[in-house]
């Protein structure tokens, strides 16, 4: 752990009183975890893992319960440590009355800057997320994806240290996507520290450098990206797409695992297979064309942050159903 | 600090983004430009209206037909066309004929006959010397006009002279007016017919209607409009979405909702402001009020939203609805109305009307007479007043004013005179207004019976003060002047003549008439004061002060007398006492005078504006007692010739103050009690603190003490009036300073309430703070 790090969370818990009985209800229980200073963090969870709620904690919009966290070294939720940070919540709203600009405005003074300062910077941040020509338009024109990205203008206009985003591409097409990928890239260029909240798995694992798995309020996993995606089983995954029949293609690979062979709508098949290690695979493929049958396409099978993400969960019901 | 403007701007740019700012201003601009036309001119009086004639003029004239004596009477029958002659002689009038008048056709034939008086006046010879010649030109502007000589007069001036004759001519039966009437305009159009005010009482009174208007027309109306538009501000607030990207920013919550209560505020600020602005500025430019005193009721306007809105926005903090935030507000408003309402029904109906004013000795019996003029007699075996010599009457007048419970005033027209003791037959002597017949009889009870009253003969016309002569005689002072009460007046009188002929008027009893021998004439405003020393009776009417002193044949005559410029509609209140004539003015001067020259000796206003009330003079005529409205009272000391405020506890809640014949102070205070102080040094001798009942206890130790700390913002307009006017009481009646006032009370409503408002919003803020959204 580094005692410079953007946000640190040691062993944190949050819980509420809910219902009519105010039945306790934890949705934090334990979570520690670090985000150094410069890097993306991606957090990941179903849905009621607690992500919004450490975000919450974080910003000092809920009290913890138990344990410490911290951001830029201020106790989380210190009004001067939210100075440095910039927060784009979960389906933004902003008031109908307001225009891009007097948004700006607005949650400028709020973070603290001069007129001058928000005049000298929101137009340049309006046309980084492409929303410079329809300034002056009421934000009741404005669609889902539009207040997206006004959203984060606003998180930016203070430039701030610590860039904290709750589903930032939520509502975004793809170009807007692609759009606030570069700009979260040149963020991180910059050296701001970004934490990140998406259930877009994919996004998360192009952008960042680190994520944390959130289940029911304890974290589960933790890591480079690369290292929670990394393939722990042993051997190569193989995917063919061949022409020929389905008893012709099993009966070339003789007693080689086969993990799954399903036709495709043009005729040909998709195999995969599980080999030992590359000389297998040679010997594979040199069988199949031995046998006549035509190779269409072949690759090596990656295993993904969703795989990863999938797996975790898909163990951890196998773990409950045994148990039951 | 800049946040927080920010905040603040945000709100105002809701509102205006909303339309609904400029709706109202638009509204408001509509009003401005529907009063704007309205304005005002000043003409001489000579109308008469409605109301300014009694119905007894008919009778006085019809009856005048067979005179062969001049006078006005029989002058202005004679100037009558036929036909309404004719239709009077047959008028059944109610209240002087018997049997069932049609009212249709007396209402017609009144009119008719008014109008013929209105044609009459017109005309320039209408001024007859031998009709008139029985007229007493009392009036000091009668007099001039007549001076001028009615050929250099104009036209409406003619007409004004004409007026005034008839009041000289038929007092109490015309109604005595000022110089000038105003005649409202809109635009080119006049406003029905002139009303008989002066541009000054018009102001005034224009000036004290812009409080009413204030807090029961722009105040309830604008205030629904503000609380309907400024509701949804706060919930806004906390909408998914926006509540935390705002909490995100590094602001205090509380500040953060104060910003917004106080753009709320703002905006009702702007809307207040021009509406309240542009009356002002037409009051100034269309009756030429300028007094930027009127815009205060601009914060206090915005003081008084500012508490609902309080309450507004702890509803929506708490339910972030802006439905429920409306809800709540109009039933916190109703219920700062009701208990307002119950108060004051309870005070009005109750404490107000039984309030002792006035305390007086017999024998070792004290007793005290409270404002409707019930008389009570300490029992000092029960610690309490009893009540005695009380008349049928008066507990119908009671039970009346049970039922006039929004006010506390009790019109003088309910009022009982007295009660006087009269020495000489061991007996108190009262006159009760019988409000249905317009007359007032006599009741008196004799120590004998334990003063049980008995009604009796008709008292004066116009009696309106009792009082009692060295010798103990009992002296009435009435419109129609002095008569000394001579015998019993259980029985029957003699008819009322006027010109010589019999009025159909209350049959006056065993009393002779002692007035100087040109006559007297008391009109409204007026006051008698007796000096107990020497005998001589000061009064005044209508801007004029007598001395009248009583000469050898028992009658009175004018020793000294002294008019006041531009003061015939102004009420003065009288205490005379040795060589001094003390003059309580309505603007709260205190005059003192000489009593033989009427020069003014000395001139106090410590208490101005406040109004005085009472002035009563010890029986040495060193000591002078001046109670004020506002429950306070001054002492004026002869010999050092100074006044001083009374030493004495209850300050500010003194209804009335007496001396004893030993010129002891009694001094009435907490509506019921009566404490002793010896004179000069008023030295506590003695208190008569009567046990409270179960109700007095409820209502002085709960009611009181929870309705002072309840929030009063309906009850703000009384600290506008107060800022205006300078008063600590609201006038009730102009025309008579005994008439009792209703206490403005100006602060109490801005620290309770402003005292609820830090509260409600104290605990909007730790709400705030505290929650986790």
């Amino acid at each position: 752990m580094s005692a410079d790090a953007a946000i640190q969370v040691h062993n944190l818990t949050k819980s509420y009183r809910m219902g009519l009985f105010r039945r306790r209800f934890e949705a934090l229980r334990g979570v520690s975890l670090n985000v150094e200073r410069g890097e993306i963090f991606g957090l990941l969870g179903p849905n009621g893992a607690g992500k919004t709620t450490l975000i919450k904690v974080l910003l000092g919009i809920v009290r913890r319960s138990s344990g410490s966290a911290s951001l830029l070294g201020r106790s989380a939720g210190d009004r001067v440590g939210r100075r440095k940070v910039g927060y784009l919540p979960e389906n933004l709203r902003i008031a109908n009355h307001h225009t891009a600009l007097t948004a700006m405005e607005y949650y400028g003074k709020l973070s603290g800057l001069s007129w001058r300062e928000i005049k000298s910077e929101r137009l340049r941040l309006l046309e980084s997320v492409g929303l410079a020509d329809r300034s002056r338009e009421s934000v009741k024109k404005f669609s889902k994806g539009m207040l997206q990205r006004l959203g984060l203008a606003q998180a930016l206009l203070h430039d701030p240290e610590v860039l904290i985003l709750d589903e930032p591409t939520d509502g975004l097409d793809p170009v807007g996507r692609s759009h606030v990928r570069n700009v979260l890239t040149q963020l991180k260029e910059q050296g701001k520290t970004i934490f990140l909240n998406s259930h877009i798995l994919q996004e998360v694992e192009l952008i960042c450098d680190r994520v944390a798995i959130l289940d029911r309020g304890l974290v589960k996993a933790i890591g480079d990206v690369a290292e929670l995606s990394a393939d722990k089983t042993e051997g190569v995954e193989l995917e063919i797409a061949v022409t020929a029949s389905e008893s012709a293609v099993r009966e070339s690979l003789g007693k080689r695992t086969i993990t799954s062979c399903d036709p495709n709508r043009d005729g040909t098949y998709r195999v995969v297979l599980r080999l030992t290690d590359q000389g297998e695979v040679d010997h594979c493929i040199d069988d199949l064309r031995s046998s006549g049958v035509s190779i269409v396409g072949l690759s090596r099978r990656r295993v993904t942050l969703e795989d990863a993400f999938l797996k975790l969960f898909a163990e951890d019901a196998e773990i409950v159903s045994e148990a039951q | 600090m800049n946040k927080y403007l920010a905040v603040i701007k945000d709100a105002f740019r809701e509102a205006l983004a909303s339309r609904v700012l400029w709706l109202v201003l638009v509204l408001i601009t509509l009003v401005l430009m529907l009063l704007a036309p309205f304005t005002y001119r000043e003409e001489l009086t000579s109308r008469l209206n409605d109301n300014d004639v009694s119905e007894k003029v008919l009778d006085v004239i019809r009856r005048a037909d067979s005179s062969a004596t001049p006078s006005p009477a029989r002058y202005v029958w004679r100037q009558l066309d036929e036909g309404l002659r004719d239709r009077i002689a047959k008028l059944k009038i109610p209240g002087v004929d018997d049997g069932t008048p049609n009212m249709m056709e007396f209402m017609r034939t009144s009119n008719g006959f008014r109008d013929a008086v209105n044609e009459m006046i017109k005309d320039r010879t209408f001024y007859d010397k031998q009709a008139f010649a029985s007229v007493q030109f009392v009036s000091g502007e009668l007099k001039e006009l007549q001076e001028r000589g009615i050929e250099q007069l104009s036209d409406r001036e003619t007409a004004r002279f004409n007026r005034l004759l008839l009041e000289a001519s038929f007092p109490d039966l015309i109604r005595t007016s000022p110089p000038t009437s105003i005649q409202f305009v809109y635009g080119w159009a006049d406003l029905a017919g002139a009303v008989p005010l002066r541009s000054t009482t018009l102001r005034d009174n224009m000036r004290s209607q812009f409080s009413f208007v204030l807090s029961w027309v722009v105040g309830p109306v604008g205030l629904l409009v503000a609380v309907l538009v400024t509701a949804s501000i706060i919930p806004q607030m906390f909408e998914a979405g926006s509540l935390h990207l705002l909490l995100s920013k590094p602001v205090s919550r509380s500040l953060v909702f104060l910003a917004r209560y106080i753009g709320g505020c703002a905006f009702v600020c702007i809307s207040a402001g021009y509406m309240i602005g542009g009356v002002w500025l037409l009051l100034g430019l269309r009756f030429n009020i300028w007094d930027q005193k009127i815009l205060l009721s601009i914060p206090i306007y915005l003081f008084m939203f500012a508490i609902y809105y309080a309450v507004s926005s702890l509803a929506g903090v708490y339910y972030r609805s802006a439905i429920v935030c409306i809800g709540l507000t109009i039933t916190f408003w109703a219920a700062c109305f009701g208990i307002g309402l119950l108060k004051g029904a309870l005070e009005n109906s109750y404490w107000s009307r039984e309030r002792f004013t006035r305390v007086f000795e017999v024998n070792d019996e004290l007793f005290a007479v409270n404002e409707i003029g019930i008389t009570h007699r300490w029992n000092a075996q029960s610690s309490g007043w009893d009540e005695v010599f009380v008349s049928d009457g008066q507990k119908q007048v009671r039970g009346m004013l049970r039922f006039l419970f929004f006010t506390p005033i009790v019109p003088r027209e309910l009022r009982s005179i007295g009660p006087v003791y009269d020495r000489e037959e061991n007996r108190l002597v009262a006159i009760r207004p019988n409000p249905a017949t317009g007359t007032s009889q006599f009741f008196v009870g004799g120590g004998e019976e334990d003063w049980k009253p008995a009604e009796s003969t008709d008292a004066p016309m116009g009696s309106f003060q009792l009082v009692r002569e060295p010798s103990g005689k009992i002296l009435i002072v009435s419109s129609l002047g002095l008569y000394r009460l001579t015998g019993d007046p259980t029985k029957k009188g003699e008819p009322v003549k006027l010109f010589g002929y019999a009025l159909p008027l209350p049959r006056h009893g065993p009393f002779e008439k002692v007035s100087p021998e040109e006559g007297l004439v008391i009109a409204r405003p007026s006051d008698a004061a007796m000096n107990e020393k020497t005998g001589e009776l000061a009064v005044y009417t209508r801007g004029t002060v007598k001395v009248l002193a009583p000469s050898a044949n028992r009658n009175y005559e004018t020793k000294v007398e002294l008019e006041f410029e531009d003061s015939s509609s102004k009420p003065i209140a009288l205490g005379f006492g040795g060589a001094s004539l003390v003059l309580a003015h309505q603007d709260g001067r205190i005059q003192i005078l000489d009593a033989d020259t009427l020069h003014t000796r000395s001139e106090f206003d410590d208490e101005s504006p406040n109004q005085p009330r009472f002035v009563v003079a010890s029986p040495d005529g060193r000591s002078f007692a001046i109670t004020f409205h506002n429950g306070r009272v001054w002492l004026y000391d002869t010999e050092s010739n100074s006044t001083r405020l009374a030493p004495i506890s209850g300050q500010r809640d003194i209804s009335g103050v007496s001396f004893s014949k030993n010129s002891d102070l009694f001094v009435i205070d907490k509506t019921f009690r009566v404490s002793r102080y010896s004179s000069p040094s008023l030295e506590l001798q003695q208190r008569y603190s009567p046990t409270l009942g179960f109700g007095g206890i409820l209502y002085r130790y709960a009611l009181v003490p929870v309705y002072t700390m309840f929030p009063k913002p309906g009850k703000l307009d009384e600290t506008f009036q107060y800022l205006l006017s300078g008063k600590e009481t609201q006038v009730a009646d102009s025309s008579d300073l005994s008439i009792a006032q209703e206490e403005l009370n100006p602060w109490a409503p801005v620290w309770s309430s402003a005292l609820f408002m830090f509260v409600v919003l104290g605990v909007a803020c730790v709400y705030i703070e505290w929650q986790e959204f």
